[in-house]
């Protein structure tokens, strides 16, 4: 048994873990951690077993392994070891088309979390203006997010291509990203910053009052697709309480209305002149007799 | 597509959206249940149609474009409106019991993709991992198949769906979300102007 420490980052996991499968180390005599104030239980013996080349493994196997990696349950490390294990040496070249299997499944099943999770970031990271670069004259946002999973970099990329033209830092709690138009590069995560308040919310406030549909309201199919712990972070949250308070009464006046008749059609020359040259010509055999 | 502004049935509406996809090469057909405007026109309804009927004419545009029906599979002459109780596929399903159970470990994808609870990614998953193994139903159960509703339609390496009641009259009942008892009261009516008068005059 041994005991294998790495940062929890997907790169330092594929480095230790080609190393072990040139070893042909066995994934039960791996114990992965990322995290160095565990005491070890079992101290890794000394590695006496000869190296031998490093297989390779499906394309499909590396993407699925980057985005497991990004999630935070701690024994996503052995999972993947395990499936790699059993695709290389374990003789299991095809596990990737098997998604009954139990581990492959449970990858899945992170990786779908972790894909979840991208998506919400991309939806409610909400950007602030703080202020104008004097140099370069464009305009630096600055975003508070709290994802559930560490993944400010795979999540990066779709707000450099949306926002290249102007300058942001996504703060999140385990990672920063920053974008200053031409190079996106990451720094340590802060502890949560205080707001600043920005001038354009409340237009946004009035933009998301206006589209409301009280007839429509569905709480629940609206909480699964905006999860209430996302919501300390939104702008426009403050309003869904009182949006969903006040849509019986709208739709109940609505209901009430006193129903119109049909509008009678505009009195306007230009119309009725246009109506006239839609009119059907007069018959010109019947002009002739 | 608005739906539930005028009386069209589903029929009528998803006729159109197979004539926009097939004919027109639209990619995508949307339905919104009409819903009330806060200046009412004598032109159009009151109410609003119930939302849950927008649900399942998305749900027979789903099973139109990636499950391989067709519209008067869904929709009858005889029924030309979408059950509203049940998912069209299911419907579907309960009126041709003939075709099934459907074997998982050897049904073709078509049948596959008809049984009620099968989506496309499992069908899927489905039929790649079938090459290499031999299915059960913990293998299902590991890719989230609403067991309830799959249970009757097929069979699986250990499973046949004798005592599951496809022939059984009562089966659709089974799919119906569960009787509510209705509230009866029982207690002292609300107070009447004329009782504060018999309280007074000593008379019934």
């Amino acid at each position: 048994m041994r005991t294998v420490v790495i940062q929890p980052c997907f790169e330092n996991w594929r480095e230790c873990a080609r190393e072990l499968l040139a070893r042909r180390v066995p994934p039960d005599d791996v114990l992965w951690s990322d995290t160095v104030l565990e005491p070890v239980l079992f101290p890794s013996t000394d590695d006496a077993s000869p190296r031998g080349a490093v297989p390779t493994v499906p394309p499909a196997f590396l993407d699925l392994a980057r985005r497991v990696a990004a999630h935070r349950d701690p024994q996503r490390w052995g999972a993947l070891y395990r499936v790699l294990w059993r695709l290389t040496h374990g003789g299991e070249r095809h596990l990737l088309a098997v998604a009954t299997d139990r581990d492959l499944r449970q990858l899945q099943q992170w990786s779908k979390t972790i894909s979840r999770d991208i998506h919400k970031m991309h939806a409610f990271v909400r950007f602030r203006l703080v202020g104008t670069d004097e140099a370069t004259s464009r305009e630096q946002f600055v975003a508070w997010f709290e994802p559930e999973h560490r993944i400010v970099r795979l999540a990066a990329g779709f707000f450099v291509k949306r926002f290249a033209s102007m300058d942001w830092s996504i703060l999140t709690p385990n990672e920063c990203a920053h974008w200053d138009g031409s190079r996106l590069h990451f720094s340590a995560g802060v502890p949560r910053t205080a707001p600043t308040v920005d001038t354009l919310e409340d237009l946004w406030r009035t933009y998301y009052r206006s589209i409301f549909n009280p007839a429509r309201l569905k709480v629940r199919a609206m909480q699964s697709e905006m999860p209430k712990k996302y919501w300390k972070n939104l702008p426009e949250a403050s309003l869904i309480a009182e949006l969903i308070a006040e849509s019986r009464g709208r739709v109940d006046h609505m209901l009430g209305t006193e129903v119109r008749p049909v509008r009678p059609a505009p009195k306007n020359a230009y119309l009725d002149s246009l109506r006239d040259l839609n009119a059907p010509p007069p018959d010109i055999s019947s002009k002739n007799e | 597509m608005l739906v539930g502004a005028d009386d069209s049935t589903d029929a009528v509406i998803l006729q159109r959206a197979d004539v926009l996809y097939s004919d027109y090469r639209l990619r995508r057909v949307y339905y919104s249940g009409f819903s009330p405007i806060p200046e009412p026109s004598a032109l159009l309804p009151i109410k609003p149609p119930p939302l849950v009927r927008e649900h399942r004419l998305y749900q027979a545009d789903w099973l139109l474009r990636f499950y391989g029906f067709k519209v008067d599979e869904i929709t009858t002459t005889g029924a030309p409106n979408l059950d509203l109780q049940i998912d069209p596929k299911l419907a579907w399903a309960l009126g041709n019991r003939a075709t099934f159970p459907a074997d998982i470990n050897t049904a073709p994808r078509e049948l596959l993709l008809r049984v009620p609870g099968l989506g496309v990614r499992n069908v899927e998953r489905i039929l790649s991992a079938r090459r290499y193994t031999r299915l059960r139903l913990a293998d299902l159960l590991r890719l989230r198949v609403s067991m309830k509703k799959v249970l009757p339609f097929i069979s699986a390496g250990d499973h046949t769906p004798i005592r599951l009641g496809l022939d059984d009259d009562a089966l659709r009942a089974r799919f119906l979300p569960s009787p509510r008892q209705a509230e009866l009261n029982f207690g002292t009516p609300p107070p009447r102007a004329s009782d504060a008068d018999s309280v007074r005059s000593g008379q019934l």
